[in-house]
């Protein structure tokens, strides 16, 4: 002998928990209510930590500067060659010491800067936007260097200021196309780039990470790879303090987000909960005459976990549609599949937890009790 | 066929006189049974562990031999939901449920399927005399045809074991001929009807007696 089949059990649920819309409404609107709220509140956090990654990546989070930081001597240039051939390394370029220069043809006109570059210009960070790249001996300028110069074009010859430099040995460079520097080399933008037929030792070498989280391993890799036999004579600049911070930044994140998800789970729990006990308590008549009519406890228990769990699903299946469309109107988040479907199924989970109680209530409950006349 | 309580004893939890001690009696089917006696003297009870509810401090309740009363919950369940119908004191109906819903309810615990169990309810309210409020809800009707719905409710499924308690308590002489009538037409068909009754006269045109 068995009792009904599952799906005269779900069609029995359905129609009991039409019978009670009160509390149908009330445990699918809670359920909506938590979804809802762990997406809105999580969705923000994941918005602020994919900011927070986007400004990582920027080309200028992820540029390296390998100074050298005393007075005489420089970095062997043939180091930006090595450093290019390391793994995540998109590009490095090696710069001189700073001279000044001025227009040849001006004979004495202003003086402005200038600094010998070693290694391929990085397109990423360094448009040619006239003429051609420089060779030996030839130099390429900023629009602001033009202008410094006094070149209406770029094109021309320009000499060290003073004989006295030691930088560069060249007493002319042909100037053979514009430049146009991008914000990662910023503090060199307005300067002409020089390349020398000697080579020149190096003040600094900029190093571009293809990600940020690269940055360490290559900044070490790259310190080794500069030759320079103390490295307390050069010093590192990157984002690496920032990368430290945005890891604290995500884990904060996450645990809050964890923290306000568990809140509301556990609230929204309590709330179902307590709701199904008192529509329970209030029904003692009816699992009282269940029992007496062949209803066995478990049969009881299916009923209202089930009457608790339709609601629930449906509860779920709005609040995520909507709770992801707020996240993308909102935020301009779209949250991945696993955490999508993780929020509905933990929320029933919750919800099916929370009815359990109600459902050895009213399994258990004695139905003599209840059918005795007094 | 029988069913038969053998050396039955009982006493309710916080009680301190037993209800019951080694009661032995062996029920007909295809006859109606009076339980009669005293309030407070174990009729109901009786039909409580005939209907398994409630479980003997000692002795057995039998079905053609086989014990009944001391299997678990599921096996008893089912046996109540495929073998018994049971009629309470009170209509005890579901408020939220018309009245065919109610009757229907009847079948809906045993495993059986196939009927047009709602052809039938509205079959058995017509005999009772309520077919008129089928898509009523209970509280749109009387006690005495409430009562009515309720034997529908019991004999829905044509069940071996009808256990009655007080049918007719409540009710005016019109409903409780309806109700007794339906109840004399349940034995006639072969079920084993057992009414709990102060209703001498009732108990006296009964096939058998039992008096607790």
């Amino acid at each position: 002998m068995s009792g009904p089949n599952s799906r005269r059990v779900i069609r029995e649920a359905i129609n009991s928990a039409n019978r009670r819309p009160w509390r149908t409404l009330t445990v699918g609107l809670a359920v909506l209510v938590m979804c809802l709220s762990v997406f809105i509140t999580t969705g923000q956090s994941v918005g602020v930590e994919r900011r927070v990654r986007e400004q990582m990546e920027s080309e200028s989070a992820r540029l390296i500067s390998i100074t050298w930081r005393v007075m005489d001597g420089g970095i062997d240039p043939s180091a930006v060659e090595r450093i290019n051939t390391l793994t995540g390394v998109e590009w490095a370029l090696g710069r001189s010491p700073a001279l000044d220069l001025t227009n040849y043809g001006l004979h004495g006109g202003n003086p402005c800067p200038a600094v010998a570059v070693v290694g391929e210009l990085p397109p990423q960070a360094i448009g040619v936007t006239t003429g051609r790249a420089a060779l030996a001996g030839e130099a390429m300028v900023t629009a602001a260097a033009a202008n410094c110069l006094g070149l209406m074009q770029p094109a021309g010859t320009v000499t060290p200021a003073s004989a006295r430099q030691t930088v560069v040995t060249e007493p002319v460079f042909a100037v053979v196309g514009g430049l146009d520097v991008g914000e990662a080399l910023a503090q060199i933008a307005n300067f002409t780039f020089l390349r020398t037929n000697e080579p020149v030792s190096l003040v600094e070498i900029f190093i571009q990470a293809d990600e940020a989280r690269n940055i360490p391993a290559i900044t070490e890799a790259a310190l080794r790879l500069t030759g320079v036999p103390d490295l307390i004579d050069l010093s590192v600049t990157s984002s690496e303090a920032m990368l430290e911070l945005n890891a604290i930044l995500e884990r904060e994140l996450a645990a809050n987000s964890r923290i306000i998800a568990a809140v509301v789970l556990a609230a929204g729990m309590g709330f179902t909960g307590l709701a199904l006990a008192l529509s329970v308590g209030a029904q003692r008549r009816d699992f009282g005459r269940r029992r007496a009519l062949g209803a066995s406890r478990s049969l009881l228990m299916s009923l209202v976990l089930l009457e608790g769990a339709i609601p629930a699903l449906l509860g779920a299946i709005a609040g995520t549609s909507i709770g992801i469309i707020t996240l993308a109107l909102l935020h301009d988040v779209t949250p991945d599949l696993a955490f999508a479907l993780s929020v509905p199924a933990l929320a029933l989970i919750a919800v099916l937890i929370a009815s359990i109680p109600a459902a050895l209530t009213a399994a258990y409950r004695d139905p003599v009790a209840i059918l005795r006349v007094p | 066929m029988s069913l038969e309580v053998r050396d039955l004893s009982f006493t309710y939890p916080r009680g301190r006189e037993p209800i019951f001690t080694d009661l032995s009696v062996g029920f007909r089917f295809g006859a109606t049974t009076a339980i009669t006696g005293p309030s407070g003297g174990g009729k109901s009870t009786l039909l409580y562990l005939l209907g398994l509810l409630l479980r003997p401090s000692g002795g057995q309740v039998l079905e053609d031999g086989v014990e009944l009363s001391g299997q678990p919950d599921g096996e008893r369940s089912a046996w109540r939901a495929s073998r018994v119908g049971f009629v309470f004191q009170d209509a005890m109906l579901d408020p939220a449920q018309t009245i065919v819903e109610n009757v229907c309810e009847g079948a809906f615990y045993s495993a059986s399927k196939g009927e047009n169990w709602e052809a039938r309810a509205k079959v058995m309210l017509e005999k009772a005399g309520v077919l008129a409020r089928f898509d009523h809800r209970p509280g749109e009707i009387s006690g005495g045809q409430a009562q009515r719905v309720a034997l529908c409710r019991a004999l829905l499924k044509r069940p071996a074991i009808v256990l009655a308690d007080e049918p007719t308590g409540n009710l005016d002489s019109d409903s409780a001929s309806v109700v007794w009538q339906m109840l004399v037409d349940a034995a006639n068909d072969g079920a084993c009807v057992i009414i709990a009754t102060h209703d001498k006269a009732r108990a006296a045109s009964c096939d058998e007696q039992v008096i607790v």
